[in-house]
């Protein structure tokens, strides 16, 4: 309920604000950008695959702007205070922000709909895998929000959080692949399973995997985890 | 009600809150006073649970900050230093979102925004965004947000700060009518305000806690501060000559008569009485023609003098034109436990 | 202080437990996984087959794919991946790996698969070169007694000749002539030592040498060189053995001998050195025959086998692992298939197109894929490995080189088949391919029959039709090619045909199938088809839909009237009629001026023996079944479409070799399984299924589509933002 409150209120003050609809427009620009280069070329099959993955290496970028806010510029503005000291759990806070903030990503993608509207004029696609590439997106755009709020979290810079957060990403990313070439036998699965890119293939293609939703959320919840803790143990600072 | 036991609060290494002990009744209006850097505003914190003591104990309402820390903070209404407040907002919509956090439901948020915009004469601003607000309005929209679910406790960390002085009377009015018991505080609410203004919390406290680094150096009614024991009277007092009197060696002679008849012995021109007791020092602060203005220091912990220092001056060939007793000077108090302390 | 240590320990608590749960669940979830395809095809849904396959793997399995994954068409190389991650989450037994070898790391790591592989084998292969080494130095001991028995033949002849000067009757020529026979006979032993000799050095250098893809010693070939010399050294010694007996000891123990020559001390003498030769040249026989069955035992390495499928850097492997079910590499080798491989260039789409003209890339399905990949895992699974047998008239031995059809040979042991032969002229069917039918294994025969030249071949091609007649007789899966012949055209029946009567097939050999093709450089006369699509949809069809079977010379079948009793014949590739398509009768002059046609003019549709049975469609291969799901018989309308030469022929495209006609080797496999019942495996053809695609738009369109979603709409984004706050704010 209370957690409806705080996304409700952070999702409106991205409209609130110019940032947010400047940033629409320029995820917007981007991903018209790839669709027009990638899918729609005659000849071409009518899949937005292509799209999908260029989209998820946007992410890393998209994810960290939409995030750094979150919670940095309360610390910057001091509105954080009346915040934890009304009767809301860190836990509330978090997923709240955390919410809105995949509501905004969610706005962000929706004008993209039109792009399927118009393969589905010229070709008629199988709308399966564009399905389950939104819904890849969607989870990989949460995962990555919640690293961005952890980072927001430890920081009043909002540049700085926005920083960090793409550096951390991009390097677990080619980390966890990079770990997993070298390290020995058990060690090296384990580092491929922390890599979110083997996982959306499966999105991509049309597949939804449980295991692979169930490590999206996981990773979040433990990602919001740690920023809840943060949030409290600030207390104690 | 507030009770703080033998709270602390570190940072690093610095103490900034050391051993308070201190409880804060409803009902009443209580002022924390203390010099900037004081630890003010770490105690409110603490209360409002937005940090941590690092010792002792804080119960608001009854419940413990710490291990209840979200009970506790469903009593208390919170105004913060500055009180921030997201400016992308608008008034109304801003305190419809701080009535959902507070719990209070959809249903009745309408009703409980529009009593607190009106209580704090925000009605005309209610579509405004807050950032655009003035300092006072922004102040009071954070009064609102404060007051907006009817908590026990209200805690304010320098309300008046930025206002003007209509808005500082009004705003006092507001503080004391919110102390006052009332519809589910039958009690009246804890109001605990802070501020390093001493007219501030003379003119709004009950009651005033005085905090200097880190530590309650005296608390109780500003009355029994001012009253307390070590505390002076001060009395200006200002004569002229009757106008046939005369007086040999006028110089000396007025003073003399003033002296005498206030201090008793030494001071003597026509008479050996005892003066008036319980006054301690006379100080000639200004002399004239035929005027003179002094400055009489009474005995600690004495009594009005005013009435009889007139009648010892009666009949010795002066008018007295001007009698005060200097009020008291809350602010002597404060500047006596502050150097007391250092 | 204690209390603010310890709400961090608090936190670090927090903090593990947090993990802790997260970990599980993603192992949890790891575990337990469902997977839901939102593909309105089904796309990423295992076909049951490939199931099956999986099901039956009797140990794990990698699936390796190598290649230049830059040069393979995006869309394949996105449905090989697609296909690769269904598998490898099909099973927990297959493990797929998709390497690149055009990057560093890709090729690092194929590299690391391949020395793996050595590495597991290391023992193996040691032992296989201490074998080899030891078979090397007993070739050479072999090729020394086989010179030292030219030597004993010398004596022999003395002795011989010693034994006619006694006898006196016969005269000095005869003696003279006895003595050249066996001067000739010790020349061709030394010829025989010394090319022996030979084969043991070449072996020997061959051991020195490295497989190409794999750091180990070229063993197969080695052992391939030493075998032909053991078999050699069999023959001849047997030839030797045969001669010794026929030409000198019968003529000592003749009739026409009186009992004082037969008592004579020349005689015993001659006697006694006639029988040491014997049993020297016995011993050699012997000797090398063991050897040789040795070797055969050994078994080819798991790295000789990946080598033979790695090409170019190319390769789609699976290598069965070796520790599971504690097997040793060497017995995996020896019992079931440890590697087996898909052919890398179809699985990637580097084929012929559909018109089977160009080479190029080519659209692969993804249907496609996953059976190629299922037949080369099916080799993994339990069913018994079926055995090929060539079948075949000619004098001299396949074994052990295979030399028309080694790469075929190479391909049916990746798919887990083996191969025996059965040489009619060395008589009775083969003791090992009676005890594989005895045991249930799946035996199909397969013929190889060459042209008919001299009469002695005419004889041997007699006894090969008997033996045809016979497997049919015994509804024994058989894989019949046609060659043209001539006899039809002189108004007798060929014996390779006749037989097909009772299937209610016939095969008109006397007509070859000619295509006339009008080019700038004049008319010319194609002996040749490409059937791209076969027309049917019989199984074996499905596994060459789409992609290039080349035709040599083909010969179109009719379907008979009147089979047996119970017999089904089944098209499998039919040739739709086409402009400039006959059935050929007089063909011979063109044939035998083949490869030098400026010598024969290309022949007419002119003769009404042409015009016979119609412009077409022509039936080119058809399937029997002489009862239910037995007695199985393919037909193909030609002859030596699944040799080496043909099959494998590639061409260049880019700079890159591919296979030019793929089909025919997959024509084979696809109807060696089926014949063995396995049609289970047989991969489905290259025909794609439709892909909603972008249409053909104009320019015009394309540009406003373009600006439209990639430039309006952020504008438009923008403007509902400026209106939002000028309306709500």
């Amino acid at each position: 309920m209370r957690t409806l409150v705080i996304a409700r209120r952070e999702l409106g003050s991205y409209f609130r604000t110019a940032l947010g609809w400047v940033l629409a427009a320029l995820f917007l620009l981007l991903s018209g950008l790839v669709f027009a280069a990638s899918s729609l070329s005659p000849g071409e099959p009518a899949s937005m695959r292509e799209f999908f993955t260029v989209w998820w290496s946007l992410l890393v970028i998209v994810a960290p702007a939409i995030s750094m806010r979150l919670l940095a510029e309360e610390q910057r503005t001091g509105t954080l205070e009346p915040l934890l000291t009304s009767p809301v759990a860190e836990v509330e806070v978090v997923a709240g922000k955390l919410l809105g903030a995949a509501g905004f990503l969610a706005c962000c993608l929706a004008p993209t709909l039109s792009y399927v509207a118009v393969l589905a004029w010229l070709a008629g696609p199988d709308l399966g895998p564009i399905v389950a590439g939104y819904v890849g997106v969607m989870l990989l755009g949460t995962l990555y929000l919640s690293v961005g709020l952890l980072f927001s979290a430890l920081t009043a810079s909002q540049t700085l959080a926005f920083l960090a957060t793409m550096f951390f990403l991009l390097l677990s990313e080619v980390g966890a692949q990079r770990a997993a070439a070298h390290l020995p036998a058990p060690l090296d699965a384990a580092a491929l399973a922390l890599s979110v890119n083997l996982r959306l293939g499966d999105f991509a293609r049309g597949v939804v995997d449980s295991q692979h939703v169930v490590f999206f959320l996981a990773a979040t919840a433990w990602f919001g985890g740690l920023t809840a803790l943060v949030l409290r143990t600030r207390r104690w600072a | 009600m507030i009770e703080l036991h033998d709270v602390s609060k570190r940072y690093g290494r610095v103490e900034a809150v050391s051993g308070v002990e201190l409880t804060i009744n409803p009902g009443l209006v209580t002022g924390l006073l203390g010099p900037n850097g004081a630890g003010k505003t770490t105690l409110m914190r603490m209360i409002t649970g937005y940090l941590s003591p690092t010792a002792g104990r804080i119960s608001v309402c009854g419940h413990d900050t710490v291990t209840a820390s979200g009970a506790a903070r469903r009593c208390i209404g919170y105004l913060p230093d500055a009180a921030p407040a997201y400016g992308e907002m608008r008034v109304d919509g801003y305190l419809r979102f701080r009535a959902g956090l507070c719990g209070v439901a959809r249903g009745q948020q309408n009703a409980v925004v529009e009593k607190a915009l009106s209580q704090c004469w925000l009605s005309e601003v209610r579509k405004r965004r807050v950032g655009e607000l003035s300092r006072g309005y922004r102040q009071r929209v954070g009064l609102a947000a404060a007051v907006l679910h009817g908590p026990a406790v209200l805690v304010l960390d320098e309300p008046t700060t930025g206002l003007d002085p209509g808005q500082i009377r009004e705003m006092r009015g507001l503080i004391r009518e919110l102390a006052r018991p009332g519809e589910g505080v039958p009690a009246g609410r804890v109001v605990l305000l802070s501020s390093h203004i001493m007219a501030e919390v003379e003119a709004t406290c009950d009651r005033v806690v005085i905090v200097h680094r880190g530590r309650v150096k005296a608390a109780g009614t500003p009355a029994e501060l001012v009253g307390g024991a070590g505390s002076v009277g001060r009395y200006v007092l200002e004569v002229v000559l009757e106008r046939n009197g005369t007086i040999s060696e006028q110089e000396d002679g007025l003073v003399g008569v003033v002296r005498g008849r206030l201090l008793g012995a030494g001071g003597a021109v026509g008479g050996a009485a005892g003066g008036v007791a319980g006054v301690r020092r006379v100080t000639v602060i200004g002399a004239g023609d035929r005027r003179l203005k002094v400055e009489v220091e009474s005995e600690a912990g004495a009594d009005d003098l005013r009435e009889a220092m007139a009648r010892a001056l009666h009949g010795a060939g002066v008018v007295v034109t001007e009698l005060v007793r200097e009020r008291a000077s809350l602010e002597q108090v404060f500047l006596n436990a502050i150097s007391e302390a250092a | 202080m204690m209390r603010r240590a310890g709400s961090w320990a608090q936190a670090g608590v927090v903090v593990f437990a947090l993990t802790a749960v997260v970990v599980l669940a993603i192992m949890l979830a790891a575990r337990f996984s469902v997977r839901a395809d939102l593909t309105a095809t089904g796309e990423h849904r295992l076909s049951d087959r490939t199931m099956r396959a999986l099901q039956d793997l009797q140990s794990g399995v990698t699936v390796v794919v190598a290649a230049e994954i830059g040069q393979v068409p995006r869309e394949n190389a996105q449905r090989l991946r697609d296909v690769l991650d269904a598998l490898g989450h099909a099973s927990p037994k297959v493990r797929v790996r998709l390497l690149d070898t055009a990057s560093g790391g890709g090729q690092g790591q194929f590299d690391a698969v391949l020395n793996q592989l050595r590495e597991e084998d290391a023992g193996v292969i040691a032992e296989h070169v201490a074998a080899t080494q030891a078979a090397v130095a007993e070739l050479r001991g072999i090729a020394g007694k086989v010179n030292e028995l030219a030597g004993g033949l010398g004596g022999f002849r003395d002795r011989l000749g010693a034994v006619a000067q006694a006898m006196g009757g016969a005269s000095v020529t005869e003696v003279e002539r006895l003595k050249q026979v066996w001067d000739g006979q010790a020349a061709q032993l030394r010829v025989l030592a010394d090319s022996t000799e030979k084969a043991s050095r070449e072996a020997e250098g061959l051991l020195g040498q490295r497989m190409a893809a794999i750091d180990v010693p070229r063993v197969d070939d080695a052992v391939r060189a030493i075998r032909t010399a053991a078999d050699e050294v069999t023959l001849a010694a047997a030839a030797t053995a045969e001669a010794i007996t026929s030409r000198g000891l019968r003529l000592l123990s003749g009739p026409g001998i009186s009992q004082a020559i037969a008592a004579s001390p020349e005689m015993a003498a001659a006697r006694t050195s006639g029988g040491e030769a014997e049993a020297a040249t016995a011993a050699i026989r012997d000797r090398a025959a063991r050897l040789n069955a040795a070797l055969a035992k050994m078994g080819t390495l798991r790295v000789a086998r990946v080598a033979s499928a790695i090409s170019r850097n190319r390769a789609a492997l699976m290598i069965a692992s070796p520790t599971s079910e504690g097997e040793k590499p060497g017995e995996a080798v020896a019992e079931r298939a440890s590697v087996s491989a898909v052919d890398v260039d179809q699985l990637l789409g580097l084929v012929a197109d559909r018109s089977g003209q160009t080479v190029g890339a080519t659209a692969v399905d993804r249907g496609r894929m996953e059976d190629l990949l299922a037949a080369g895992l099916a080799a993994f699974g339990s069913g018994q490995r079926a055995l090929v047998v060539f079948t075949h008239a000619e004098t001299g031995k396949l074994e052990p080189a295979y030399a028309p059809v080694r790469r075929l040979v190479e391909r049916l042991a990746l798919r887990g088949i083996d191969v025996a032969e059965w040489r009619v002229a060395g008589g009775e069917k083969p003791a090992a391919i009676a005890e594989a039918e005895r045991s249930g294994r799946p035996v199909v025969y397969v013929t190889l029959s060459p042209e008919v030249r001299g009469s002695e071949s005419a004889v041997a091609m007699g006894k090969l039709a008997e033996v045809i007649r016979d497997l049919i007789k015994e509804r024994k899966p058989l894989l019949l090619s046609v060659n043209p012949s001539s006899l039809p055209t002189t108004g007798s029946e060929d014996p390779l045909t006749a037989f097909l009567k009772p299937l209610g097939l016939e095969a008109d050999s006397g007509r070859v199938l000619l295509r006339e093709v009008r080019t700038a450089g004049g008319r010319v006369v194609e002996t040749e088809l490409a059937v791209v699509d076969p027309g049917t949809d019989h199984p074996v069809a499905g596994a060459i839909a789409g992609i290039k079977t080349r035709l040599v010379w083909p010969i179109p079948l009719t379907v008979a009237a009147v089979g047996e009793q119970g017999t089904k014949v089944t098209p499998v590739i039919t040739v739709p009629a086409g402009p400039g398509l006959w059935a050929e009768s007089e063909w011979q002059a063109y044939r035998a001026a083949r490869g030098n046609p400026s010598q024969a003019a290309p022949p007419r549709a002119d003769s009404p023996r042409d015009q016979a049975g119609g412009p077409g469609p022509w039936l080119l291969a058809a399937a029997v079944e002489q009862g239910e799901a037995s007695g199985r018989v393919l037909v193909v309308g030609s002859n030596g479409w699944y040799l080496d030469p043909i099959a494998e022929q590639t061409v260049d495209v880019n700079g890159r070799l591919v296979q030019d006609n793929p089909g025919n080797a997959e024509l084979f496999l696809a109807g060696v399984q089926w014949l063995s019942g396995q049609e289970a495996r047989i991969a489905s053809g290259g025909e794609s299924r439709s892909v909603a695609r972008i249409p053909a738009l104009s320019d015009g369109q394309l540009s406003a589509l373009r600006w439209g979603l990639g430039g309006l709409l952020p504008v438009l984004v923008l403007l509902a933002g400026a209106a939002w706050r000028m309306f709500r704010g």
